[in-house]
């Protein structure tokens, strides 16, 4: 089981990795008034066929061939199951594939979303050639607008004009970035 | 109150580093290059990959090891090992560590990648088959 939900978001991406996404787009929405806690992750890999599609939350579902099951989208429909949520996933072959993980925010079971930044880094700087980009939502309790913080990985390289983000100096900058802006939508 | 980061300053962190690079002597990198592998997976992911790739990154950063370039492999099938490495030294054949936590991060860079010793928990690989 994954201790945090940003550990979820990390595994999903990198079914869409695999899945040969060239974008791919992770939304995390906290929203306190609806009490709802939404992730969605979307590419525009390969697909899914609707045969494996009907199967795909049974661990027996894979595409691998070192072992026999499939752990990612088994763990987090538990996940989602076990905080009054549901995990939907749609797929078109040649087109792309959605997961969309929704959790009653103040769930007791809920997993806390964890450390966001390092799961952004670590897939933004294995995979420079795939853009992603990251959208962050937030709603208190007693407001009506949506808080939204975004990044994408094609504006950060349109600033960093060929310097890598594996670069020292600019990983822990926008690592620190990714840090402080989304704390900073909470407050 | 602090005032939080904006991309702005981004162009200027990009400046310094590229002089910063430009200083150093280009080319002697490459045939020097070692490389680790943290296989991602979800075995892997849920046993602290993550942590790991990150130990492996924060390490090599304040050694100034710009010599080693830390990417991620899918699974290599040892889940009862969680979290594995690959490592691979100049001119050599990859080796798999199992059971790489942040300790063992910290004994790979100093003895395997600094040393070039081999250190205890080496996985035999039987195959070469990453997925
Ligand atoms: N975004 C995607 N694009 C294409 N195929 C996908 C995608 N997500 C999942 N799949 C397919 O669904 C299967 C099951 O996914 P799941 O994450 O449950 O297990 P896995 O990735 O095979 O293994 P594990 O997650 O345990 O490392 C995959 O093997 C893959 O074939
Ligand atoms: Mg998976």
């Amino acid at each position: 089981m994954m201790k945090e939900l940003a550990l979820h978001v990390l595994d999903i991406s990198e079914n869409s990795v695999r899945g040969d996404g060239k974008h791919i787009e992770i939304l995390l929405r906290e929203d306190l008034r609806d009490d709802t806690l939404v992730i969605r992750i979307t590419d525009d890999g390969r697909g899914i066929a609707p045969d494996m599609l009907k199967t795909i939350k049974d661990p027996f579902t894979t595409t691998r061939t070192l072992r026999k099951v499939g752990l990612g989208i088994p763990f987090l429909n538990d996940t989602c199951l076990m905080c009054g949520g549901k995990l939907e996933i749609s797929s078109t072959v040649g087109v792309g594939t959605t997961v969309t993980a929704s959790m009653q925010y103040s769930h007791i079971d809920r997993p806390p979303v964890g450390d966001m930044p390092s799961t952004l880094m670590t897939l933004f700087s294995s995979y420079p050639d795939i853009v992603f980009r990251f959208q962050y939502e937030y709603r208190a309790a007693q407001e009506e607008e949506m808080r939204v913080f975004s990044i994408s990985t094609e504006e950060l390289a349109q600033i960093l004009e060929g310097v890598p983000l594996t670069n020292p100096s600019v990983y822990m900058w926008v690592k620190e970035y990714l840090q402080e802006n989304m704390e900073d939508l909470k407050k | 109150m602090a005032k939080i980061k904006s991309l702005e300053e981004l162009k200027k962190i990009k400046e310094q580093a590229q002089q910063s690079v430009s200083l150093r002597v280009k080319g002697d990198n490459i045939e020097n290059l070692v490389q680790v592998r943290v296989a991602m997976a979800t075995c892997g992911i849920a046993a602290g990959a993550r942590e790991t790739m990150n130990e492996f990154i924060k390490v090599l950063n304040e050694e100034h090891m710009d010599n080693v370039v830390v990417t991620q492999t899918g699974c290599m099938g040892y889940c009862y090992a969680e979290p594995t490495i690959e490592l691979t030294m100049p001119g050599k054949e990859p080796v798999v560590y199992g059971n790489v936590d942040k300790n063992k991060v910290h004994e790979i860079v100093e003895k395997a990648i600094k040393g070039g010793e081999m250190l205890d928990g080496i996985i035999p690989v039987t195959h070469n088959t990453v997925e």
